[in-house]
């Protein structure tokens, strides 16, 4: 049976690990947000763009942590001798994972919403937009977080960057690829069914990704 | 009291990795009583402390936070225990595991194996890598565990070791048992001309 108890103290566990990483991370941002806003003044309509570029870049860093830590100290050895089982030591990855990379979202965007009132412009990137990014930060850390686990060494954590190439030459070439239609239907549906069907798709992928981790660590050979 | 003994290569970490879920058995079950590892997982581990021949922590953690951890797992986690554990082995709670020498490591591998006072206490070398006076708080740990009624399973490379505090003795080579039953037993077969160690020497070479 899966003890939400122990996902807690497992999540909470990489919130501290990574605590001090992350503060020192989203300061960074929230620097490099200011010193660009601050210098191109053109920049401030496209603040939540650019926004969105750097905590994507942020959430991967966060991700790349949160499996480093755990190899570079051969840590699931040790997880795997308290009375913790696979799943619940692959949801709480995945769910400290999701927790901070939607903190670090979160609160740039919400700086960057205050920015734009103080510069008085108007933000290029909405709610939905804000959650479309969101989801694919998701779903690429959840390519992440499996592929290291599954593989048990946060360098093949750089195998997935092929698929990360594709998408985003599938969102570079909607037009040639024959997806405008697609793309024209989703704002027909109103911003809140969008938001909330890219954030429950996002779930959905992590669920499988979870279940596919869960699986691969459990026939891994060996283990530490 | 059981010791494991066998060569270089032998199997001994392989064995107990298995049993502990770090290598998946080729064929074959893992049972304690009627708890079975790969159904009962949870349960299982909750009858077995495991001490890893080179165990590995989270480096930021201070021993204090690194037990905090692995304590919340454990609902019969034993605070009194833990500090006369750590008293017995020299361990101060302000350490910081990524600081700590390859011996400090394995001590905090034994306090975290026998913290939760577990029925079953599975030691990977525990006196490996540790200095003379250390190893002695070490093996007198494991005697006054088996003492408390608890079962014991350790590997070693030191005959002595096992001669010493062992009541069973188990020899593999090459992933094979060649030699076990009562240390008593066996030493008495063997009879005076023969030591224990160039009898095990004999049956792994």
């Amino acid at each position: 049976m899966v003890s939400v108890v122990n996902i807690s103290r497992l999540i909470l566990k990489d919130v501290m690990l990574i605590g001090r990483f992350f503060a020192l991370l989203l300061a960074g941002e929230v620097f490099l947000l200011l010193t660009l806003a601050l210098q191109l003044s053109d920049l401030h309509s496209q603040l939540g763009t650019v926004s969105s570029i750097v905590a994507f870049v942020g959430g991967f860093l966060i991700c790349l942590r949160s499996t480093v830590i755990e190899e570079k100290n051969r840590a699931f050895q040790f997880i795997k001798m308290l009375p913790v089982s696979t799943l619940e030591l692959v949801v709480a990855k995945f769910a400290a994972n999701i927790a901070l990379v939607t903190i670090n979202f979160a609160l740039l965007f919400i700086g960057v919403a205050l920015g734009t009132v103080l510069w008085d412009v108007q933000l290029d990137v909405g709610v939905a937009g804000f959650a479309g990014s969101l989801a694919g930060q998701i779903i690429v850390n959840a390519v992440f977080v499996s592929t290291a686990m599954a593989f048990g060494s946060e360098r093949a954590i750089w195998a997935p960057f092929a698929l990360l190439f594709v998408l985003f030459n599938v969102m570079m070439n909607v037009d040639t690829l024959g997806l405008t239609p697609a793309a024209d239907f989703v704002p027909e549906l109103g911003p809140i069914f969008v938001v909330a069907m890219t954030l429950v798709a996002a779930m959905l992928f992590v669920a499988l990704m979870v279940c596919a981790t869960t699986v691969a660590m459990t026939l891994r050979r060996t283990f530490g | 009291m059981t010791a494991l003994i066998g060569g270089n290569g032998a199997g001994k970490s392989t064995l107990l990795g298995t049993i502990m879920g770090l290598v998946r058995p080729t064929a074959g079950t893992v049972r304690i009583g009627d708890v079975d590892h790969r159904r009962h997982e949870k349960e299982f581990k909750r009858l077995v402390g495991f001490a890893a021949q080179t165990p590995s922590f989270y480096a930021a953690m201070r021993l204090s936070r690194l037990v905090r951890f692995a304590s919340a797992f454990r609902s019969d986690w034993n605070g009194e225990a833990c500090e006369d554990l750590m008293a017995r082995l020299g361990l101060s709670a302000t350490m910081r595991v990524g600081e700590m020498s390859v011996g400090t490591l394995k001590k905090v591998g034994i306090l975290l194996a026998l913290g939760h006072t577990p029925d079953f206490a599975l030691l990977d070398e525990p006196t490996a890598g540790l200095d003379p006076t250390s190893r002695h708080n070490v093996l007198a740990l494991l005697k006054a565990t088996a003492a408390a009624g608890r079962s014991v399973f350790f590997s070693t490379h030191i005959v002595e070791e096992a001669e010493q505090i062992a009541d069973a003795l188990l020899v593999i080579d090459r992933g094979k048992v060649v030699e076990q039953g009562c240390v008593a037993e066996i030493q008495r077969a063997l009879g005076l001309g023969e030591s224990l160690e160039s009898h095990v020497i004999k049956l792994t070479t």
